[in-house]
């Protein structure tokens, strides 16, 4: 009986370790399949701030720096505002950043330079609760008024 | 004595019994609920797995849609969107994204779709199948069969003056539907009946060796679709010494019996054409619930947003997964 006993508590504990490990898989799985979904959020955080600057300039233009927005779709087209939303379980934030530039060279530097007017820095940042973890995936890309 | 006494110091008492099997009942139970929570947990990774890969049918809606020209026709509600884009060579193709039964697939053809008399793939389009005849298939792929452009013999009997097949009911042959053409040709060629086949069977005419001869009802569409005058064996045999001929009687197209021997009839060649490619995008594991397509105009071009809502079969709980995306297209330039 005792050997059973033992044998039966072998099995246990090997089956709580099994199952720890499933555990992992199964939130990694959820992971995955949640970080598939934001990338192709964050993907279409690039291609509406690209919708508004082909609309004309000045939708992005006259955006305050360094302020979240939020990406709204009305049923024809794509609006950013300062109104928290959600995708899901999922929240996207746009933000714009002041680009300068080198006065002599033109290349885009980090501090001093000149601000280039025709050129903002795109942050599009996708974040979702993964359990008690905090996730985001994030997207920086300058975009520049092609059509002046 | 000794032994005896021993031996019955061995055994449990009864407190000890029932200690020990609640114990062991306990650890059962415990062990198969670890068991079933696995089994569910493995559940719930595959369907997962299944549903992260099922994200690969917005990445390839998302990159036909970025390589677009521009929309073609959109429906924005389980639709149905069909795109002008050009493939690797720089032709114009049409892409299009179709929702059936739970299935998305993806149809590649033409910008203008094909019509009867189109010079296309070696001959002029001579029917293109609908619903109802043999053969068709509601996938959005276009099939039927082209006529070649001249009679490809002057004259011939249907088995020959003399050969295996001469005066004989041959085996099969006898399908006068649309398409039974191509297997009435291939038993004409197994039983010998070589004279008018040799012409077309295995002849490369245009850049094409898959040619045959038309049944009866083939032969018909051939003369209303194409205004062919001449007379046409067909190759849906009646008899041992009767085949159906097609040819002008009073102004009209007009389906006759002819004696196999008769050297009269000239001899026309068909093949069979599939103009678009079709492929379901999603895995048999994943079902595809709705599919949203909302066009969006700019100044500079064209956009479109896309909702796609997936679920696994596997999922007993029938829960959706929804993935976003919005794409501009490459335009026009």
């Amino acid at each position: 009986m005792v050997e059973i006993i033992i044998a039966v508590s072998i099995m246990l504990v090997v089956s709580i370790a099994t199952l720890s490990v499933v555990q992992k898989g199964l939130k990694i799985s959820g992971q995955s399949l949640h970080s598939t979904q934001a990338a192709f959020l964050l993907e279409e955080g690039g291609e509406i701030v690209r919708i508004l600057r082909d609309g004309a300039w000045s939708n992005l233009s006259g955006l305050s720096l360094s302020t979240n927005y939020y990406p709204t779709f009305s049923g024809s087209t794509w609006t950013l505002s300062q109104t928290p939303n959600q995708v899901d379980s999922f929240t996207r934030t746009v933000t714009f950043s002041r680009v300068a530039r080198d006065v002599s060279t033109g290349d885009i530097v980090s501090s001093g330079g000149v601000t280039d007017d025709g050129t903002l820095l795109v942050n599009v940042v996708v974040s979702w609760q993964e359990g008690e973890q905090n996730l985001s995936k994030n997207l920086s890309f300058y975009i520049s008024n092609i059509f002046q | 004595m000794i032994k005896k006494v021993k031996k019955l110091n061995r055994g449990y008492s009864l407190v000890e019994m029932i200690f020990y099997i609640s114990l062991f009942a306990i650890l059962s139970l415990v062990i198969f609920n670890l068991m079933m929570t696995m089994t569910k947990s493995f559940k719930q990774i595959s369907i997962k797995r299944e549903i992260t890969q099922s994200g690969e049918i917005m990445e390839r809606i998302s990159r036909e849609i970025r390589g677009a020209k521009k929309i073609n026709a959109v429906a924005d509600v389980n639709g149905d969107l069909k795109l002008d884009s050009t493939d690797d060579a720089g032709a114009s193709k049409s892409i299009e994204f179709l929702l059936q039964n739970n299935n998305l697939q993806i149809i590649e053809g033409q910008v203008t779709p094909l019509a009867v008399g189109d010079n296309f793939q070696g001959g002029k389009i001579a029917y293109i199948l609908k619903a109802g005849d043999p053969g068709y298939v509601a996938d959005g792929v276009t099939r039927g069969f082209i006529s070649a452009l001249s009679n490809q013999s002057a004259g011939g009997s249907w088995w020959g003056s003399t050969g295996a097949c001469a005066n004989t009911n041959i085996n099969g042959a006898d399908g006068t539907a649309l398409g039974t053409g191509l297997q009435n040709t291939i038993d004409m060629a197994n039983a010998g009946c070589l004279n008018i086949i040799q012409k077309v069977y295995g002849v490369n005419i245009n850049g094409y060796s898959d040619w045959y001869i038309p049944s009866k009802d083939e032969l018909h569409k051939l003369f209303i679709n194409l205004g062919i005058t001449s007379k046409l064996w067909s190759s849906s045999e009646i008899s041992a010494n009767n085949a159906y001929i097609e040819g002008i009687t009073y102004g009209l197209p007009t389906s006759d019996t002819f004696q196999k021997s008769n050297g009269v009839p000239d001899v026309h060649a068909i093949r069979n054409f599939t103009n678009n490619s079709s492929i379901y995008l999603n895995s048999p594991s994943i079902k595809v619930m709705s599919i949203h397509f909302d066009q969006i105009n700019t100044t500079k071009g064209q956009a479109i947003k896309v909702t796609l809502t997936v679920r696994s079969k596997h999922d007993t709980s029938n829960r959706d997964y929804i993935y976003y995306n919005t794409i501009v297209l490459r335009g026009d330039y």
